[in-house]
């Protein structure tokens, strides 16, 4: 795919020998830059634009975009306006990771995906804003009208409980990764059963590799390093004081008791990723139940509108895929500079935590299937190519 | 991330796939998660699946912006 007939690919291409993945090669065709279309918009403009151009993921691009625009113009949103963002990036992350969970892991065991799950789950959270800012302003800098409607959104999040614990979790959504062998074993779903598999095939640590969570990162730091990128190569191809990192589930949960036991025992692998990603979920869906009721709590009346600023913004949020940071720079109110660095690049670099995790591993029977394992785990946000030679 | 293109359904194929013009090429794509999709329909498109359905004038805005982007591009 070019130009921008869509959201372009990543092209891996595997080499063989002595029944080894000898050599990866990764390139990244996935557009970059696109951002750059608000450059010349006023400020206030930009999020709504932003989260339009990448709508698949567009509460967390309309958050750190929001957020940037506000940093810029140094005027923040209310508290109550945060726990409102912080609720739709909340039910971003559910949707995604419910959706990998019924929809893609089925596909890797050749089973249907589970359409109906994804059904549900879009239903209840693309357009979650909605019981939220009745007058769909949430991308307005500075908050839009918050008037939750509480009774809607519990209603929303039984919905979404009981597709997960129809088509994901088996029974109740408060997975925390302890049983997980119990769990697997039982093979209510298809995600049970593809830990069951990776047991009996002994995968659990396959793809782990010595990339390193990405640490937490001074926005200062961040942002000079962003401004200092003329060539976009940062942005492209990312690493931090000359360290590849790894960001998602995996890099967010590996502290949680169940992921560090499986860290110990196996290495940050298939296992450790998936289970990762469960774990959050179910975390998340929590979080979201245990806040829906103090959603009014908070002073949450939308901020003036900034005056025409000038300034440099920085929003780096978790995204279900993980680390997303947005950069904006302001001349009198107007966008005269806007970044975006996403998770894929990190994970999906030539010689990041895909390439380094299949990099010297037993190919076995199936070689390509092993390989999609991890991509699935690590979740580029673009399709992808595969080959072995 | 990934950029959301609107792609316009031309034809509906059987098992749940249509066929749709996105940026000027036409690609088979699964509509399984769209109910009722039908020809004329745009549609959001993710890794070969239609994710939801977009009201025409949403959809015109979105690819006036593309193709501003388009234009802009080196």
């Amino acid at each position: 795919m070019s130009g921008w007939s869509g959201e372009g690919s990543i092209d891996i291409d595997l080499v063989l020998a002595a029944g080894k993945i000898a050599g990866v090669r990764i390139v990244n065709r996935r557009v970059l830059g696109g951002a750059a279309v608000v450059v010349g918009r006023r400020a206030e403009e930009g999020p709504g634009l932003i989260s339009r151009l990448f709508s698949v993921c567009r509460m967390a691009q309309g958050v750190a975009s929001v957020r940037a625009v506000e940093q810029a113009g140094r005027a923040p949103a209310a508290a109550g306006q945060e726990a409102a963002r912080r609720m739709l990036l909340l039910g971003e992350m559910v949707l995604e990771h419910g959706s990998r969970a019924a929809f893609d892991w089925p596909i890797l065991l050749g089973e249907p995906p589970a359409i109906g799950a994804v059904k549900a789950l879009r239903g209840a959270l693309t357009d979650l804003h909605r019981v939220i800012y009745p007058e769909g302003d949430w991308l307005r800098p500075g908050g839009g009208r918050l008037a939750p409607d509480l009774a809607g959104l519990t209603e929303r999040l039984a919905a979404v409980a009981e597709a997960l614990g129809l088509w994901v979790f088996g029974g109740e959504p408060d997975f925390d990764g302890r049983e997980w062998k119990r769990w697997a074993g039982r093979g209510r779903t298809a995600a049970a059963r593809l830990l069951a598999r990776l047991a009996a095939e002994e995968l659990e640590g396959y793809g782990a590799s010595e990339v390193t969570p990405l640490p937490e990162l001074s926005e200062e730091a961040l942002g000079a390093r962003m401004a200092a990128d003329r060539s976009g190569s940062f942005l492209a191809s990312p690493d931090w004081g000359g360290l590849v990192h790894q960001t998602g589930p995996l890099a967010r949960q590996s502290t949680r008791p169940a992921v560090a036991a499986i860290i110990a025992e196996y290495g940050p692998g298939v296992l450790a990723h998936l289970t990762a990603r469960l774990v959050e979920l179910a975390a998340c869906l929590r979080e979201m139940r245990d806040s829906c009721g103090s959603l009014c709590d908070h002073d949450g009346a939308p901020a003036a509108a900034a005056a025409a600023a000038d300034g440099c913004g920085l929003a780096a949020i978790e995204a279900a895929r993980g680390r997303l940071v947005h950069r904006v720079e302001l001349r009198e109110g107007t966008v005269a500079q806007y970044q975006i660095l996403a998770p894929t690049e990190w994970n999906f670099r030539s010689d990041g935590a895909l390439a380094r995790g299949l990099a010297g591993q037993p190919g076995g029977d199936d070689p390509a299937w092993r390989a999609r394992l991890l991509v699935t785990a690590l979740d580029p946000c673009v399709a992808y190519s595969l080959r072995v030679a | 991330m990934c950029l959301a293109l609107p792609a316009r359904i031309l034809s509906l194929q059987p098992d749940d796939m249509a066929v749709v013009e996105l940026g000027g090429v036409s690609k088979e794509i699964s509509v399984a998660l769209v109910d009722g999709a039908a020809v004329g329909d745009y549609v959001i498109v993710h890794v070969g699946y239609a994710l939801a359905r977009l009201d025409p004038e949403e959809a015109e805005k979105t690819l006036a912006l593309f193709a501003e982007m388009s234009a802009a591009a080196p």
